[in-house]
């Protein structure tokens, strides 16, 4: 008998052990194939948790940059933010526009007092 | 050019009453062999006692007229190997363990090797299982 079926490795186990390393399934049947799918699959399955936890990670350090990139900003611009138009400014301007349409004919005499009322109220 | 001295192999393991495979079982074998298709590597039994415990009969051991086939690979399966074949045998069952090279994919693993392609999965369906499945849902 060329090969003694005692005291060394089974085939069956070494084509499984040897496509895990490999990283590719071996020509096995039934449960010895199923069992490494399933571990590669499990593996990939771990991978993705690990690449998905990264991911987010990357995800808030963006986040964390941009709010801070913005408080800095915010900071370091008070004037511009004061220099907003105030809200007399502002009611001008929608009077002025008013008066406008009023002229235009867009608005109707009503429409144009009851707007202003309202603006001004 | 390469060339697989083997081609890839298949393990069966074919349950049966009683230790010993009846005629009918070792008349499938010798057909098999006969009919070229495959290359019979190993052949060997294995029985559950009814106490659980497994025991490895050679073909020798259980063919008295000599009239064995000639198997090419004779101990490819391992201890270790016919145990795991045998994990779903019921007690005070057999089993016959054939090791089967398939020719008609000899040359196709060579040059599938050569072409850098990696068989990366594989699976067998059993031919009760398939008529079944085709029966039920073919048209």
């Amino acid at each position: 008998m060329p090969l003694g079926r005692m005291g060394r490795p089974g085939l069956i186990g070494m084509a499984a052990r040897t496509a895990v390393v490999a990283g590719t399934a071996t020509a096995v049947s039934g449960s010895v194939s199923r069992h490494q799918q399933e571990k590669a699959y499990n593996s990939q399955q771990q991978q993705a948790a690990e690449a998905q936890a990264q991911q987010d990670a990357m995800n808030q350090a963006a986040a964390q940059a941009v709010a801070n990139a913005q408080a800095a900003q915010a900071q370091a611009a008070p004037a511009p933010a004061a220099a907003a138009p105030s809200a007399g400014d502002d009611m001008m301007a929608q009077l002025t526009q008013l008066a406008t349409l009023h002229s235009q004919g867009i608005l109707s005499d009503e429409e144009f007092a009851a707007a202003k009322a309202k603006l001004l109220s | 050019m390469t060339d697989f001295d083997y081609g890839p192999i298949e393990f069966y393991a074919i349950a049966f009453d009683g230790d010993r495979p009846g005629p009918a079982v070792l008349q499938a074998v010798d057909d098999l062999v006969a009919a070229g298709t495959v290359n019979v590597l190993d052949l060997v039994f294995a029985r559950r006692s009814p106490e659980g415990e497994v025991e490895v009969l050679e073909l020798s051991d259980t063919i008295d007229d000599g009239g064995a086939p000639t198997l090419d690979l004779a101990g490819l399966a391992g201890q270790d190997d016919i145990l795991y074949l045998v994990e779903g045998l019921e007690p005070g069952k057999s089993a016959a363990i054939l090791v089967v090279e398939l020719l008609w994919a000899k040359a196709f693993a060579s040059r599938l090797w050569e072409a850098g392609g990696a068989v990366i999965a594989r699976e067998g369906i059993p031919a009760p299982v398939v008529n079944a499945f085709l029966s039920e849902n073919a048209e």
